[in-house]
């Protein structure tokens, strides 16, 4: 048996609101391996993280570092005690070079005070040939992929001295080519002595290359196992405490009018930034279109031309064969649009304001919350109840704030108003991005059973291959805001030949694009 | 193990929390006030009494805070309706002087009945109010220029739009002042207590907080400005025409406070005096900010406030410390009051072990 490099003991914390994310977690990981840490989302898995890394403060429990006592408060404590941390969304300074971005912090000295960029270029070029990764130190932050972008966050922290690596969710913003890029370095990191703690939805990634996994639910320990005597099924059985079948089941479309419509839209930045060019396609009430693409891609911006947030300059958008141009959002939703967005905190609720509130913001002004020009705050907290019971939405009380629900329960929310105000066309961007499976799950299927059952047009715009895929009736795959390919049936597609499309390896003729109009 | 008591007080500490630390923070603020009054005065007694009880002590002085509250209430209301929609339009206190202005045009030039008099000269002065509340609106809305500086620099406008009405167009020349003639009777409020100025504006002032809260609570346009103050991006998307709604509730601020300036003027002086701002649009933003733009909360600060002024009047009279010194107590309060975080870190621990009372399934 090898040595015990970490061990969390009695983790107990409890947010000011008195929600206890940690109730007394044992969590222990041997010296150089992969180690999955799973759970729904509120299971508990980011907080124990945020208070190894030393984001957070736990009210009880010790940290042991290769069997010694560390009393670990902040993020350089954390460093000092070689644990490094990779987040979700990156933390690097976008106008920088990698090299600068590599050493912030820590700069190298040419003579005191001189900052020495060769130097610095070196150190970057050194820890990223080391471990096989391939990078310039002088480019800009912005100028680099996402798969760049990870790398350096990896190199950033291995230059810091870390021995314990925490990855949360390194998987949800990658190309199925990155990902495999990704895992063959992690597999090499792990190779040359160094742990790894791997936060992941995926079951099908843990299975690939982590050694062990510990399952977390509602905040306390579930079980911890060595990933070769288990099986995806049973992680997933003790994640959410039931079996649940993965699988969705959908028939196929029947269609009826059309709902969206683009016809040659494009869309230029204030900044003189072409975003989307000469866009075309059309969606029917009855059948879901995805649309695949790297982050910054255009995906956002049809979404957001959809939804009314924004205007575009050329070409037409029919909402149900109506010109959107002139529509102000409201009439657009009257008219049937629904926009789940993909920034959750910013156009899908207001935390501060209370849940009840929130579930009926798209309603307040009608029958039957309104009553000339009053609201009945009856029929809204009935409403409410109606949402939180149907959704399993997660709270204390409806009157509390949303932004004391966790991420999957927020996006509980979201989808609740939005699938229930007699939706006529869906935008979906990433719903289920960085939620739970339980949760996951049950929007993909609501998804399916309203584009079947009520003759809903879903656009869904999704990272997750997987997901795109098994929802999608037809896909359309966008690169640099043109559309680069067009599959009408996405038997025809698996996600290797999707991933190249995104990259822009490969592209359709003109002839085939122009087929997403029809 | 299991103190039932314990666990009672427990409770009732983490429900009335807010009320606790009230108590604490004036606690704290007397304690350090007391170190200060026996540095600088001879008798410490009666400072502590003229502060804490002197406005108890008869009904004149009583009478004086409730005057005082009738401004407060109406400027708190004012700030908080426009900060309601994070603009934060400081315009409260050149409108309160402006509308004092106006009021005072109007009852001298315009002649009507007893009752409809005060009530056409405050419904003019609302509106001319609102209208100049949407000036700092507008240009943020239109130009992105900044709300705060717009307001800031429409205070000096107002002020001196106020002074030219005053010295050019009520200044009665018969005065050996700078001041308009009495209104007439039919154009002033009421005092109604003896010996008090309290006067009827008192239930303008009460209607007001009544008809705010209800708007915020029971109407579409509360509902429509409750969402867009806490997320103005989430509003737009959920179809809330943003635009129009931070509009609206800066016609609303801004009206208030012109109901504040007339109402004073036609209560308290009953003519048209007054060649400086009186900063009760500041003292409002004091209200709304301690208040948390809550309407009963804002209403229990007003009155609380005007105590405090008049507790620190009368120790101005009767004792022997300087006035700077009395501006330092009250202002200390108003510090010790507004510390939100004081005892967090308890109230936090109280949690945690209520939290782990419970077996942490708070969420379920």
């Amino acid at each position: 048996m090898s040595e015990e490099m970490l061990s969390m003991r009695n983790i107990v914390k409890v947010y000011p609101n008195g929600f206890m994310a940690n109730k007394g977690i044992n969590f222990t990981v041997k010296k150089g391996e992969i180690h999955a840490l799973l759970g729904e989302n509120g299971a508990g898995k980011t907080t124990l993280m945020n208070i190894l890394f030393g984001l957070e403060t736990h009210e009880e429990g010790e940290i042991y570092i290769e069997g010694k006592r560390a009393e670990i408060h902040n993020p350089l404590e954390a460093i000092q005690n070689g644990i490094g941390m990779v987040h979700q969304h990156f933390k690097l300074i976008p106008s920088l070079t990698i090299a600068e971005n590599v050493v912030l912090g820590m700069e190298p000295e040419s003579r005191p005070g001189v900052f020495d960029l060769k130097e610095a270029a070196k150190i970057t070029r050194e820890t990223a040939e080391k471990y096989n990764m391939n990078i310039d130190p002088y480019a800009t932050i912005e100028s680099v992929s996402v798969g760049v972008k990870q790398q350096v966050e990896i190199i950033k922290i291995l230059v810091r001295g870390a021995r314990i690596l925490v990855l949360d969710e390194p998987t949800a913003v990658l190309t199925p080519q990155e990902t495999q890029q990704l895992f063959k370095e992690l597999k090499h990191l792990r190779d040359e002595g160094n742990t790894i703690i791997f936060i992941s939805h995926k079951l099908n990634e843990v299975e690939e290359i982590c050694d062990t996994f510990t399952v977390l639910r509602r905040g306390e320990l579930v079980g911890s196992k060595p990933v070769a005597e288990s099986s995806a099924s049973e992680m997933s059985a003790m994640m959410i405490g039931k079996n649940i079948d993965l699988e969705i089941h959908k028939e196929e479309p029947e269609l009826s009018d059309e709902r969206i419509r683009f016809e040659g839209v494009d869309y230029v930045t204030i900044f003189g930034k072409k975003k989307l060019e000469d866009i075309s396609f059309n969606v029917y009430g009855g059948e879901v279109m995805g649309i695949a693409a790297i982050e910054g891609n255009g995906q956002n911006e049809v979404a957001e031309i959809l939804s009314g947030l924004l205007k575009y300059q050329n070409g037409r958008v029919l909402l149900s064969g109506e010109d959107i141009k002139e529509k102000s959002i409201r009439s657009l939703r009257e008219a049937g649009m629904a926009y789940i967005s993909n920034d959750r905190y910013k156009f899908g609720c207001a935390g501060l304001a209370p849940i009840r509130d929130n579930l009926v913001a798209d309603r307040y002004f009608k029958t039957p919350v309104a009553k000339g020009f009053m609201i009945q705050n009856r029929v809204i907290n009935e409403i409410a109840d109606g949402l939180i019971e149907e959704y399993d939405i997660r709270c204390k009380d409806k009157l509390e704030n949303a932004s004391s629900l966790s991420g999957g329960n927020a996006q509980k929310l979201i989808v609740a108003r939005e699938f229930t105000n007699h939706p006529r066309a869906i935008i979906a961007n990433q719903p289920t991005r960085g939620i739970d499976i339980g949760s996951s799950q049950m929007i993909r299927e609501r998804l399916v059973s309203l584009s079947r059952e009520q003759k809903v047009a879903v656009l869904l715009i999704s990272a997750d291959l997987t997901e795109l895929l098994e929802v999608s009736d037809k896909i359309i795959v966008l690169h640099n805001g043109k559309i680069a390919a067009y599959i009408p049936d996405i038997n025809q597609i698996d996600e290797f030949v999707l991933g190249e499309y995104m990259l822009g390896a490969k592209h359709q003729t003109p002839e085939e694009v122009r087929c997403a109009i029809h | 193990m299991c103190d039932p008591l314990k666990e009672k007080m427990r409770r009732i500490f983490i429900y009335n929390f807010e009320a606790f630390r009230i108590l604490v923070a004036i606690t704290i603020a007397f304690s350090v006030i007391a170190v200060l009054v026996l540095l600088t005065s001879d008798d410490a007694g009666a400072v502590s009494y003229w502060f804490i009880l002197g406005p108890l002590t008869s009904m004149r002085r009583l009478g004086g805070v409730l005057e005082l509250s009738i401004p407060f209430i109406l400027c708190g209301l004012s700030v908080s309706m426009m900060f309601q929609v994070n603009k934060f339009n400081l315009c409260s206190d050149g409108i309160f002087y402006i509308g004092m202005a106006f009021a005072s045009v109007f009852a001298l030039k315009l002649d009507l009945p007893p009752v409809l008099f005060p009530i056409v000269i405050i419904v003019l002065c609302a509106v001319i109010g609102g209208l100049t509340a949407l000036i700092p609106a507008s240009l943020n809305l239109k130009f992105n220029a900044s709300v705060v500086v717009c307001a800031l620099m429409l205070n000096y406008v107002l002020q001196y739009l106020g002074r030219y009405i005053l010295l050019y167009k009520v200044k009665d020349p018969a005065l050996t002042y700078n001041g308009s003639a009495i209104f007439p009777k039919a154009a002033t409020l009421t005092h109604f207590v003896p010996k008090t100025r309290i006067h009827t504006g008192i239930f303008v002032a009460i209607a007001a907080v009544l008809i705010i809260y209800w708007v915020l609570r029971s109407t579409k346009l509360g509902f429509a400005i409750r969402i867009t103050g806490k997320n103005e991006d989430f509003a737009k998307a959920s179809g809330i025409n943003v635009a129009l709604t931070v509009l609206v509730s800066q016609f609303i601020g801004g009206a208030l406070a012109g109901i504040g300036g007339a109402v004073e003027v036609m209560g308290i002086y009953q003519q048209f005096r007054i060649d400086t701002l009186l900063g009760y649009g500041f003292d409002g933003l004091l209200i709304a900010v301690i208040g948390k733009n809550d309407p009963l909360r804002v209403t229990v600060a007003a009155v609380a406030l005007a105590y405090l002024r008049q507790g620190a009047a009368l120790v101005n009279s009767y004792t022997d410390i300087p006035l700077e010194l009395v501006q330092v107590l009250q202002s200390m309060i108003v510090i010790f009051v507004a510390a939100e975080q004081l005892m967090a870190g308890l109230k936090h621990k109280m949690i945690v072990e209520e939290s782990e009372k419970a077996g942490g399934v708070q969420h379920v």
